[in-house]
């Protein structure tokens, strides 16, 4: 408990990093005032209209007044669709979370298995077909991919929707597609993690207590393989997410991804900063949830 | 020998593919245990003599391969088991403990799940049943609060503990035999002798037969009723354990036998043999220890010596005896 | 299917094809090096001389020869190979002048962030205290936004042009061997030579210069060549989003953009670009895995 406190703690530095950096971005090298009013706009008007968004005061003085609304979970309104742009961000979050979860889903099923069976069949043509594979998963650009995977499986055969989100056929492509990108790193990382343990002592135990191979390998070894694997996969939450703007932009999935890559197009500063903030609030949260479960994982950690 | 044979080893070759081709480190070893002895087998490292009981247990790593010879254990040829047959002896006829406890024992499971874990794969029993016996064998080997050690794990622990759950787990499932490769050599000197005591104890209390490795003949003085000895994958010699202490014959025995420490000795210098074990990839001709021998003749260069008979229980590989 | 005949051949305990099979293993293996080095020097090539290969200007339109299909489907001429986009323009001369921009956005990018990451790795493994907090906490707030992010945000304020892109990539992706070198800075510091030299008096910048750098040089080439793959997919993905590489210039991404829309009828317009895509980053990355096996044996798995 004391140790997640700290944690929350460490992160406090890397959100107010974070928001220096989107507040520098935004307000210092744009001209919000050129953006909210017509062309047509009077000098004078511009005028009034800075000074009631007190963007003559001094910097330091905006950054607070920002940063006061930021912690409100104020960002002000978007400017295409005239309402909250938080509210127009959590509209959309459902629709990426499903699919960054299903993503996930089609990452593990593949790399845990392949991953543990090139590190089994080292050195072998298998193994060189796996480690292949994966070396191929990362050189394909995802958007590519997706519109590959739409060629084959939606216009030539017609097995799954090439856009949309109105039923689970629509959400296996896009999962594939962001999924196969993680699912590379994610089998190179397993695959090394376990050739590591299997030359550990206590895998030379587990086989001479008679147990089956299959229980050496996939519960003695992998549990232990398991945990520096976790610890990796969670830095892939932002790769994940920076997925989803991508995938959802390839597939038209109705989510926070597409939406912000239209507001970033649009300038709607915005919904670009609630998105911004959100998504590194999951990041780190994610990271959080990592730490907890490698200390789930590794009984060494908490008593030391 | 009115006792029977629990295990025969015969001309028993081990060899491993490397970048280069196979390299041999074992090159035809030929021993028994017999039912209830302690045997020990001595020698540097890099004399096969680990090689020689992963070879038994049949868990040699996956570039390793015996190549030649017979191993045979209660009638059974091991060579020609099959993986499930191998397996349903392994951890219960035959057991095995190792050098490192610091890193033998699984670091993310608890006590309790890798004791039970070979009682309930040998003896089909139920979780508690096995949780009992755990306890049980817990308490044998002589760790206090054993209910609690259970629950813990390995790293909680510490290195002659772990030894002692080593130990309990290796006899949970009563084997016939128990392997133990260098089982002190990593602890400190008070608990190598409290691990030696509670082998002796343990097997003073039923028939299990041990076969010990290790480089030190103190160990031998303590534990063993026979003693093999092996240098670059041979048995160069094989005694009782006071004849060998008495009458060492081959040229290495002695010289291990001088470089142990005599108490009432005033020595200023240790005797030490001169140089290493030959790589097994460029093994020298003829006798395998000339190179290292103070009694090394131009013959010694040429001729590979046998395993001679001396009297009923000792055999030498020295053509100088 | 190979899968299951391969698994056999393994089991077979005849030695002479296991070690056939070891041999054949280790010359493929060598070979990706090679292959990587074959289509690196290409892609170069193409880049360097693409004026003189490609056979039409890359941004030369014609209505008439809208969405021709490569020469070898019915419809498709000899005079476009790989056929014609939606305005026309000749698919394989594209797909040369976007090599161009894919390596040197690439390079440059690279050459940005390896510069940056160098001098503030070595700030926060050499001086430590308060510049290594600072900068290590921005590594993290930088590795708490998806880099993609980051860019489009970056983007939208300044407008995309090719040098917002390369400061911007480069901006983003000098966390990398800002750590390595942090770390491997920590070590070496820590070393008795290191501080023995430190003892007579050595000045800073003779020992990041002396000992730190030959350390760090070897591991720093391995990341910064697989770094160019990474980028080479960025700058991709962020023209395909609109955000990277305006037309008139050439990006294979932004081929793939307007391939998408024409993907259920024209499907060569999204395949190829996608296709040397893949092909260019393979090659940088087996390059650079084969530099780190050269060079860097401690980085191996």
């Amino acid at each position: 408990m004391k140790y997640l406190i700290q944690n929350l703690l460490k992160t406090i530095p890397v959100f107010i990093l974070i928001s220096l950096i989107v507040f520098v971005l935004v307000r210092v090298t744009g001209d919000p005032v050129s953006l909210l009013l017509p062309e047509t706009a009077t000098d004078a008007e511009r005028e009034s209209l800075r000074e009631s968004l007190g963007f003559n005061d001094p910097l330091y003085m905006q950054y607070l007044h920002y940063m006061s609304d930021v912690v409100r979970g104020d960002f002000g309104e978007s400017l295409r669709y005239n309402t909250d742009a938080l509210a127009i961000i959590l509209e959309r979050l459902p629709a990426t979370l499903e699919l960054a979860i299903a993503s996930m889903i089609v990452a593990i099923l593949i790399a845990i298995p392949l991953g543990i069976l090139s590190a089994m069949k080292r050195n072998t043509f298998l193994d060189l077909f796996i480690t292949g594979g994966a070396v191929l998963g990362k050189a394909m650009p995802s958007f590519w991919l997706g519109i590959m995977l739409i060629l084959l499986l939606s216009v030539v055969f017609q097995i799954f929707p090439v856009s949309g989100r109105d039923s689970l056929m629509h959400l296996v492509l896009p999962a594939i597609t962001l999924g196969t990108g993680i699912a590379a790193e994610m089998t190179r990382l397993i695959r090394s993690s376990m050739l590591e343990i299997l030359g550990q002592d206590f895998v030379r135990t587990a086989r001479s207590k008679g147990l089956r191979e299959a229980v050496v390998v996939n519960i003695h070894a992998f549990r232990n393989a398991l945990i520096p694997v976790v610890t990796i996969m969670a830095l892939q939450t932002s790769t994940l997410i920076g997925g989803t703007l991508i995938t959802e932009t390839v597939f038209a999935w109705p989510g926070m991804g597409q939406l912000l890559v239209q507001a970033v197009n649009l300038r709607d500063m915005a919904v670009v900063q609630a998105a911004t903030f959100l998504i590194a609030f999951f990041v780190i949260l994610s990271n959080l949830l990592a730490d907890l479960l490698y200390r789930l994982l590794d009984p060494r950690i908490k008593y030391n | 020998m009115a006792a029977t044979k629990l295990m025969e080893v015969e001309d028993l070759k081990v060899r491993f593919k490397t970048e280069n081709g196979y390299v041999s480190t074992v090159n035809g070893v030929t021993f028994s245990i017999l039912e209830g002895e302690t045997l020990a087998i001595v020698g540097e490292s890099g004399s096969g003599k680990s090689v020689t009981s992963l070879a038994l247990m049949g868990i040699l790593p996956s570039n390793g391969e015996v190549y030649e010879g017979e191993m045979t254990f209660k009638d059974k040829d091991l060579r020609k088991l099959s993986k499930k047959e191998y397996r349903g002896l392994r951890g219960k006829e035959i057991s095995m403990i190792f050098q490192e406890p610091m890193t033998a024992l699984n670091p993310v499971f608890t006590i309790g799940f890798q004791l039970r874990e070979t009682i309930i794969l040998h003896f089909k029993m139920k979780k508690e049943q096995a949780h009992q016996r755990g306890i049980e064998m817990l308490q044998l080997v002589g760790i206090p609060d054993a209910e609690k050690v259970m629950t813990r794990f390995p790293h909680q622990l510490s290195g002659g503990m772990r030894q002692r759950v080593m130990i309990a787990i290796a006899l949970s499932c009563n084997p016939s035999l128990l392997i133990a490769d260098e089982p002190t050599t990593a602890l400190d000197v008070t608990i190598q002798a409290q691990i030696l005591t509670l082998m002796r104890n343990l097997k003073k209390n039923s028939n299990t037969s041990i076969m010990i490795i290790t480089h030190d003949l103190g160990v031998v003085a303590e534990i063993a009723d026979r003693v093999i000895v092996m240098y670059a994958g041979e048995v160069v010699e094989e005694a009782p354990v006071y004849e060998l202490f008495e009458n060492p014959m081959h040229p290495y025995t002695k010289g291990l036998m001088a470089s142990i420490p005599k108490v009432h000795d005033v020595v200023d210098d240790l005797y030490s043999i001169e140089g290493t074990v030959p790589n097994p990839a460029d093994m020298p001709a003829g006798c395998k220890f000339h190179p290292r021998c103070p009694l090394a003749s131009a013959e010694c260069t040429k001729i590979r010596p046998e395993l001679k008979q001396m009297n009923e229980q000792h055999a030498v590989r020295c053509i100088k005896v | 299917m190979n899968v299951v005949i391969e698994e056999k051949v393994t089991s077979n305990p005849n030695p002479v094809t296991k070690r056939m099979k070891k041999q054949a293993f280790r010359l493929l293996k060598s070979k990706t090096g090679m292959l990587g080095i074959i289509i690196v020097f290409f892609v170069t090539l193409m880049a360097v001389f693409a004026p003189v290969l490609a056979p039409f200007d890359p941004a030369k339109t014609n209505v008439v020869s809208r969405l021709l299909p490569p020469f070898w489907m019915e419809g498709g001429t000899t005079e476009y190979l790989l056929g014609t986009d939606n305005l026309g323009r000749d698919i394989l001369s594209r797909i040369i002048y976007g090599s161009r921009i894919s390596l040197m956005v690439g390079i440059a990018a690279v050459i940005v962030a390896g510069a940056i990451g160098m001098i503030l790795g070595l700030i926060a493994g050499y001086y430590g205290k308060i510049f290594d907090f600072i900068i290590m906490r921005t590594v993290d707030s930088i590795l708490a936004i998806p880099t993609i992010l980051f860019m489009l945000i970056v983007l939208a304020v300044l407008g995309p042009s090719i040098p917002t892109l390369i400061l911007v990539l480069g901006g983003t992706s000098w966390v990398t061997y800002a750590r390595m070198v942090r770390s491997e800075t920590l070590s070496v510091k820590e070393r008795d030579y290191v501080r023995s030299a430190k003892a007579i008096g050595a000045k800073d910048f003779r020992i990041i210069t002396k000992y730190i750098l030959p350390n760090v040089i070897s591991s720093f080439i391995v990341i910064a060549t697989l770094n160019v793959a990474t980028i080479i997919i960025l700058e991709a993905s962020l023209s395909f989003l609109g955000l990277g590489i305006q037309p008139p210039d050439v990006s294979w991404g932004l081929m793939l953009s307007d391939g998408r829309q024409y993907i259920a009828t024209s499907w060569w317009v999204a395949t190829f670009p996608g296709l040397a895509i893949t092909i260019t980053v393979l090659g940088v990355i087996f390059l650079g895995d084969w530099l780190r096996d050269e060079l860097d044996p401690k980085m191996k798995d």
